[in-house]
């Protein structure tokens, strides 16, 4: 059974403990003609780019689908989908937005009622799930341990995470470089280009989109012996994952802040979808408190303004040259 | 911003933050008081006001900043003073003054796209003109992009923002988790302002007012009765949210049940409406329009009474389920549900709404909403546009939308 979801909140290890495939969802270039009628132009490009996938021939494959996140833009995307295709099996997960012991345990019990559907689905026992868990864990941490010391200390830059296969830990060393070091703040579309653009006018990229850094580095993650899985789990990414824009703005721009020092980064792009409240609310945190020159670039669900794009991060790099 | 507009705004700060000569403000309503002892509706509006604006700008009492589906119950069994900025900017609006405060917030990095609401709002706290809040207290029901707004008054403030986690269904667990916040919330308040809730009569209070607002909507149900013109019922939102479990909102309700206007019978049909959302509280057209094309409105969507009669021996889950309750505005089914059944009840033609530009949740339901209300036999007609910033405001496109549903109604 393949899973579809998109929010990097959504534990991948419980799609895995099901027996089931998870499929991390995040659309291609397009002109998402097929949700015309369905969202506004004030919408979500992510959204609509989604949406647009979902309703055409791409996303057949998959057999389940788990909206998550507090947005408005995802709440009403689950809402469309669901009155469209009432037949898809789906499930959405309400991310909470405080982080406290009551909040965990509100997202633990809310996860435990995901694997439930889920297991259920599959025809496999709760015994099952929860060994399958156990086991998936213990190999979940040690990756997540490594490529979040790793990312952080500044050892996996460019498009590291966007590769189906990565590099082994023993390819991961410190980047000397000649290249401008910046942190590309970004949600999940365009990522590769611009990347790829960013690197081609001589950056040194580090990913911190929906697809890097938002979805595998876990400062501070631990996981003690004996802990229940599930608990860990609910830890992990509530507590542990580098928060969303939205959630938690203060702990997002400390772990931002600290990246910053420690690699010496001069630079951030933050390349925003056009509507997206939570992205446009940290733009103005981030302009406020950070230290270091930061280039917006908003985008829509198009790729026809990179000619702009391009001239303003020329720009950019003649500023941080001149710095 | 030009030199007048800035030596004006320094005039304002200066006076806005001068508490005594707002305490003098008693001595005007001890005057109005008697010069009317049996006031109308709007002089009793007026006295309201005025010591609502006493109360704030003097910081008699502790100052509680609120969104708009924060309960005000709870704050008023605190003995705080409510201020619901939401609220506030549509004042600022109507006066026509929002231009300011929004210029402001764009220039400070909070883009046009945001919500004119909480651009406003942030405009007005960053010139300090509105009154310095002892706490920030906002919910996730209904708007997502209420959190980022009050996580911004709490950065420009300097103080934090109580944020109570909505989820989008309500189940047994949703109730508790809730409740489990704002049991959280009135500990840190009781502990800070040394208070004790009174939620007993708070809470009687509001489930009394509420009664008198349904006695109104079966007024209204009926032909004879109307709120004139046109959408004046959500220039009383205040004390729907704001003022309600406190005497000014029963005081109002009361009064407004007394002077409910009664229409007189002409030969021209009124087309009678359900109003979704808000409008747009900047001097407009929108009342003179409705008005030219015979257009009632019967019924408002924001002025409804989403929940069920508190219980004031266990206050704190009754207002968790009142805060769930907000659900019955989003998510589409109980939503519809609602508008179908106030469509029967009140004998309406059709339904509008008022788009607000930077609202995700009302435009992302637009489709289903209008699906599910025509499938029924209920014509929708959805204006686009902003309620605070006229920037957005087209006068000639709102007559062309309003006289084509005018058409429509009459050819049906």
């Amino acid at each position: 059974m393949n899973v579809g979801y998109f929010c990097t909140y959504i534990p991948e290890e419980i799609i895995l403990s099901c027996h089931a495939t998870p499929k991390f969802l995040f659309p291609d270039l397009l002109s998402p003609t097929q949700t015309l009628p369905y969202l506004p132009i004030p919408f979500c490009p992510f959204s609509k780019a989604i949406l647009n996938d979902l309703l055409s021939e791409k996303n057949h494959d998959l057999d389940y689908l788990v909206f998550g996140g507090s947005c408005d833009a995802a709440k009403k995307l689950y809402d469309i989908y669901t009155s469209l295709q009432p037949k898809t099996p789906c499930y959405y997960l309400h991310i909470p937005l405080i982080h406290n012991e009551e909040s965990l345990k509100f997202y633990r019990h809310s996860l435990h009622n995901l694997a439930e559907n889920l297991f259920s689905f599959q025809g496999i026992s709760q015994q099952n799930y929860i060994e399958n868990l156990t086991k998936i864990l213990n190999h979940s941490y040690q990756v997540k341990k490594a490529y979040s010391e790793a990312f952080l200390t500044g050892k996996l830059s460019g498009d590291f995470f966007l590769k189906e296969k990565k590099q082994p830990p023993s390819s991961w060393s410190l980047r000397t470089s000649s290249k401008v070091p910046v942190l590309l703040i970004a949600s999940h579309l365009f990522v590769q280009d611009l990347i790829q653009l960013l690197e081609e006018k001589e950056f040194l990229v580090f990913d911190g989109s929906a697809l890097g850094m938002r979805r595998y580095v876990f400062p501070d993650i631990e996981y003690p012996s004996q802990s229940d899985a599930l608990d860990s789990l609910a830890r992990w990414y509530l507590l542990n994952k580098v928060p969303c824009p939205g959630y938690d703005p203060q702990k997002r721009l400390d772990i931002v802040q600290k990246f910053i020092n420690r690699v010496n980064l001069q630079g951030l792009v933050y390349f925003y979808p056009k509507f997206c409240d939570q992205a446009l609310y940290e733009l103005s945190f981030i302009k406020k408190h950070l230290k270091i020159p930061v280039l917006p670039i908003e985008h829509d669900t198009s790729f026809s303004s990179v000619g702009q794009w391009e001239t303003r991060i020329d720009a950019f790099r003649e500023v941080l040259s001149n710095r | 911003m030009n030199k007048k507009t800035s030596t004006t705004l320094s005039i304002a700060q200066f006076l806005a933050n001068r508490k005594s000569l707002f305490h003098l403000l008693s001595i005007y309503e001890w005057w109005l008081k008697r010069k009317f002892p049996e006031p109308t509706l709007s002089q009793t509006s007026y006295q309201l006001t005025i010591k609502t604006i006493r109360e704030l700008y003097s910081h008699s009492r502790p100052i509680i900043w609120s969104s708009l589906f924060f309960p005000g119950e709870f704050i008023h069994a605190a003995g705080a003073v409510p201020f619901y900025p939401e609220i506030t900017v549509g004042l600022i609006a109507a006066l026509g003054f929002s231009n300011i405060p929004l210029e402001l917030a764009e220039k400070n990095w909070f883009s046009q796209d945001l919500c004119s609401y909480h651009r406003a709002g942030i405009g007005m706290s960053l010139i300090k003109l509105f009154p310095r809040p002892d706490f920030l207290f906002a919910t996730t029901s209904i708007c997502r992009s209420t959190a980022g707004f009050f996580q911004s008054l709490s950065d420009i403030w300097k103080i934090p923002c109580y944020l109570i986690d909505v989820p989008y269904q309500t189940t047994f667990e949703t109730i508790s988790y809730v409740k489990k916040q704002l049991s959280l919330i009135a500990s840190e308040v009781q502990s800070r302002l040394k208070c004790r809730f009174s939620w007993e009569e708070t809470l009687s209070l509001s489930n009394a007012t509420v009664q008198i607002i349904h006695q109104i909507e079966e007024l209204r149900k009926h032909q004879c009765s109307s709120l004139q013109p046109p959408t004046k019922n959500l220039d009383f939102l205040p004390y729907y949210f704001q003022f309600l479990g406190s005497p000014a909102s029963k005081l109002f309700f009361d009064k407004l049940l007394e002077n409910l206007p009664t229409i007189e019978k002409t030969n021209t049909k009124l087309h009678r409406l359900i109003w979704l959302h808000l409008k747009p509280f900047y001097p407009n057209n929108l009342t003179a329009l409705l008005n030219e094309y015979h257009f009632d409105v019967v019924y408002d969507e924001f002025a409804s009474i989403f929940w069920e009669p508190l219980e004031p021996d266990n206050p704190l889950e009754s207002l968790a389920k009142k805060i769930l309750s907000s659900q019955n505005l989003t998510v589409p089914e109980k939503r519809v549900n609602r508008i179908l059944n106030w469509c029967e009840q009140f004998q309406a033609d059709g339904v509008i709404q008022f788009n607000q530009w930077g609202c995700r949740q009302s435009q992302g339901m637009n489709f289903i909403l209008k699906n599910m209300l025509q499938q029924k036999g209920y014509p929708v007609l959805l204006l686009d546009g902003d309620h605070i910033d006229r920037k957005f405001y087209s006068e000639e496109q709102l007559r062309t939308r309003i006289e084509a549903f005018y058409e429509m109604l009459e050819g049906k």
